[in-house]
């Protein structure tokens, strides 16, 4: 199989993210801080050791600042909801995952409101510019992407934060697709809440989620539990990460997504970054020659555009590209990519479009079979268009 | 004070508040705390010696004590 369905998920997992998760599951497999016996006491550690590797990967001041979520979906809600209260405002930008403009969708419901802010795709001027004139009195907080999960477009989140912070409004940073690839440093760039998804980039396991915030004492909680401590009070605890950490966290995930930083930690995101770009460029330089292929963006440069981008064969469903690619043993996504907001923007809202995002192990090989398969399908889909006429 | 259990709030902050101390040279351990009066069951940082200085070093960084700033073992 040629795994360029990166951006959903990073596949294959290195191979001490595959041990560090099946080794957590026979050495951590008590409930991580609730009792006091070796193997509680010895998770706990596993979990405290990736609490700290997690601060010290995104500059967060200190462990304590790093809830672990579900997934990221889980600490954008977490976020979004704990926040904004009716009457409040939410600038977010144009190419919002469903993560993002579902829950505020709900949150409009009750009395929130949401202004979508224009991208310019390598304007960072007039991408600041945007987000600044959409800011009211009653604004309460900036959600934004750092790169499309759609089309890679990278956003200014430093210079985003910058221009908010000059306002009094925190930043929410949605990480999914940049986390391992760029740096997200929460001291550097001011971002108040960094939400990441460890299984794509940081190449750790499914069911993992990142909250990485020093302001989690003033969020509300959307679910409240026992956190192994205080029990005595029905109240839930101020203090982060318990607060945001209510029932028995994903052990053999958590400490596989420890594997996974180290791995990106030990490649370098630099040279991750640089080896995705070399393997993008080639399939874009390649997809570009292609009359049928409709190409939207610019060619992946690291600076404006991230290693991921999304296609269209004209004349031709997106889902039966990717279906006819599957049967040529190509993993690929097709459709909205839950990010009916990015593809309106682009123009593809009614047809979808096909997503190719490589990873740390795609090689030469991949992206020439990835082109053949194309070149084939394409092949034969002017084959049954013929026939058809 | 005798041998001093400093009860946090969370075994995460006792763990960070263990690596504090450890990094100042004092010993330092994490054990569970069944019964704090008044908050229940939770977490502390057992520290055998130089205890005054190790409370003055963690309130120092923002730590505090909700079972009691030197309950004793």
């Amino acid at each position: 199989m040629i795994y360029l369905d990166n951006a959903a998920t990073t596949y294959p997992k290195p191979p001490q993210v595959q041990n560090a998760v099946a080794s957590a599951i026979y050495r951590f497999g008590a409930n991580p801080g609730r009792g006091g016996h070796a193997m509680s006491m010895a998770t706990a550690e596993e979990i405290y050791r990736t609490r700290a590797a997690v601060s010290d990967f995104f500059h967060a001041p200190g462990p304590e600042c790093v809830a672990f979520t579900m997934n990221c979906t889980h600490a954008l809600n977490a976020v979004l909801k704990g926040l904004l209260k009716p009457g409040d405002h939410v600038v977010v930008s144009c190419l919002e995952h469903n993560a993002v403009m579902r829950p505020l969708h709900k949150l409009e419901g009750q009395g929130v409101t949401v202004t979508s802010v224009h991208v310019t795709p390598g304007d960072n001027d007039a991408t600041v510019d945007a987000f600044r004139h959409a800011l009211r009195e009653e604004t309460r907080l900036i959600v934004c992407t750092h790169v499309s999960n759609v089309w890679g477009i990278r956003l200014p989140i430093g210079r985003i934060t910058a221009m908010a912070h000059q306002y009094g409004i925190p930043v929410c940073v949605d990480a999914a697709q940049s986390a391992g690839i760029f740096p997200v440093f929460l001291e550097e760039d001011g971002i108040d809440y960094v939400c990441a998804a460890p299984h794509k980039g940081l190449y750790g396991p499914m069911g993992t989620g990142l909250l990485i915030t020093a302001c989690g004492s003033g969020l509300d909680t959307i679910l409240e539990g026992g956190t192994g401590t205080n029990s005595l009070s029905l109240s839930q605890p101020e203090e982060m990460p318990e607060r945001m950490e209510s029932g028995t966290v994903n052990v053999p995930g958590i400490a596989g997504l420890r594997a996974g930083l180290a791995f990106v930690r030990e490649k370098g995101t630099d040279r991750i970054l640089r080896h995705e770009l070399e393997v993008t460029r080639a399939i874009y330089r390649a997809l570009r020659h292609l009359d049928s292929v409709e190409l939207f963006t610019g060619e992946p440069d690291g600076a404006a555009f991230a290693p991921v981008f999304s296609f269209r064969v004209r004349g031709f469903p997106s889902e039966d590209t990717a279906a006819a690619l599957a049967q040529q043993g190509v993993a690929v996504r097709a459709g909205l990519h839950c990010a009916p907001a990015a593809h309106s923007f682009m123009g593809t809202l009614e047809t979808g479009a096909v997503r190719v995002c490589p990873s740390a192990f795609t090689s030469g090989r991949d992206v020439q079979g990835f082109v053949t398969a194309l070149q084939r399908v394409l092949r034969n889909s002017q084959a049954v268009h013929k026939e058809k006429l | 004070m005798g041998k001093p259990l400093l009860t946090v709030s969370s075994i995460t902050r006792a763990m960070r508040a263990r690596d504090l101390l450890r990094r100042h040279g004092i010993e330092a351990y994490v054990e569970r705390v069944p019964h704090i009066p008044g908050v229940g069951c939770g977490y502390g940082v057992f520290v055998p010696s130089r205890a005054e200085e190790a409370l003055s070093l963690l309130r120092g960084a923002g730590f505090a004590f909700p079972g009691g700033k030197d309950g004793t073992r």
